[in-house]
């Protein structure tokens, strides 16, 4: 998952670099990357990643972010020194500036909100992985819940997890079928 | 099924092939129209490659320019050189605010900000340039800029952007919001389309004879 992430974020990159003047483009497929990225974790959540995997992997996909981040922070004292630093960082974030335009001005200790909102972006991008495993873990137990349920007491089932038996019999059937394919 | 996984040596090949493309594209002698975006584009890349991006920066004060303080006034504009710099002679621009203060769109982690005169010192010269228009005008595009205070800095920021600066861009648009087009609009205004303004005159300059590189003499 990490490097099906980290290159579809470079691709990403280069292709927002492209369409540079064209802010809509920009902000459409970085919200694309970005429900891209919902569904590789919610993918992981349903084939039953453990939570350290995903954040090992979004640490890992976004790691010339997390690097460039802190090296520009840390060399953001010494005046004019980093400018190869803030603009590669610049560059990782750049899918997301037509979002980052949208941060109210201001300045922060040096530091302007932008800039720091970017900092945020690879931990956000953790945090969103993390949102779509939470939902796959929850999709799965719920298919879970209503096969075990429907095998036990079919006609009297009966609240959210039983309709989804009571709707689609054999689907979730078929869905824990898969699963246990995926376990092999 | 099993799932195929592509390898390492996949991804590496798309990167040598990605940079290999951006090097042609710098350094292949093909004829391109010149004053265009695409050849601009070019010259920075080829810089770039060369390592050079906004010039280097001496490591002791190398100008003089606090008399500016009594020389310079609101909306006056002031450019900065380096040498290696990727995208021109003068490496930077910036707008006097009044009382020894500038607006300044300078980078990533500072955005756009006030900073004092004497930051700039650590530059090799310096050109200190007056719109041809009036002082009300001058004045009210300094008001304008200090308005963008705080705002994001984007180099790759389109004109019609109000909301990321970067340097030259702040200038120019204080001065678009005022009613005065210091230069033809294009896809990147550099400190050097500036300079080269027939609406800037030179009041005053430091470190040497400006104008001695790419942006062509221009008269004080």
């Amino acid at each position: 998952m990490a490097r099906r992430l980290f290159d579809s974020y470079v691709v990403l990159v280069f292709t927002t670099l492209a369409a540079t003047a064209c802010d809509q483009v920009a902000a459409a497929l970085s919200a694309a990357w970005l429900m891209f990225a919902l569904g590789c974790g919610a993918h992981a959540g349903w084939r039953g990643w453990r939570g350290r995997w995903v954040v090992q992997a979004a640490w890992a996909a976004q790691a010339p972010g997390w690097v460039l981040a802190g090296a520009s922070l840390a060399l953001a004292a010494q005046d004019g020194g980093n400018e190869w630093c803030n603009g590669v960082f610049q560059l990782w974030v750049h899918p997301f500036s037509t979002w980052l335009r949208m941060v109210p001005p201001g300045v922060w200790h040096g530091f302007s909100s932008s800039y720091l909102a970017a900092c945020l972006i690879p931990p956000g991008v953790g945090a969103w992985l993390l949102c779509g495993w939470a939902g796959g873990v929850m999709t799965r137990g719920m298919v879970n819940h209503a096969v075990r349920v429907q095998r036990a007491d079919p006609p009297r089932s009966r609240g959210l997890p039983w309709q989804v038996s009571k709707i689609l019999p054999h689907a979730a059937s078929r869905m824990r079928l898969s699963l246990r394919r995926t376990k092999n | 099924m099993r799932r195929v996984c592509h390898p390492y040596w996949m991804e590496c090949a798309g990167l040598a092939a990605l940079l290999a493309v951006i090097l042609l594209f710098a350094w292949l002698p093909v004829p391109m129209p010149p004053g265009s975006d695409i050849a601009f584009a070019r010259t920075v890349l080829r810089g770039m490659t060369m390592g050079r991006l906004n010039g280097a920066v001496p490591a002791v004060p190398r100008i003089q320019i606090s008399a500016w303080q009594r020389l310079a006034e609101p909306g006056d504009v002031l450019v900065f050189h380096n040498p290696h710099c990727a995208y021109g002679y003068w490496s930077h621009a910036v707008l006097y605010a009044g009382g020894g203060w500038v607006i300044d769109a300078t980078d990533f982690v500072r955005g756009t900000t006030l900073r004092p005169l004497s930051v700039f010192q650590y530059y090799e010269k310096a050109a200190l340039l007056r719109p041809a228009v009036p002082a009300a005008v001058r004045r009210q595009s300094a008001r304008i800029a200090q308005a963008y205070v705080g705002r994001m800095y984007d180099p790759f920021a389109p004109l019609s952007d109000d909301r990321r600066q970067y340097c030259s861009k702040l200038v120019w648009t204080a001065y678009r919001r005022a009613g005065v087009t210091l230069c033809p609009p294009k896809a990147w205004i550099v400190p050097d389309d500036l300079y080269q303004s027939r609406l800037l005159q030179v009041v005053a300059k430091a470190g040497g004879p400006a104008g001695d590189g790419a942006a062509g003499p221009k008269e004080g």
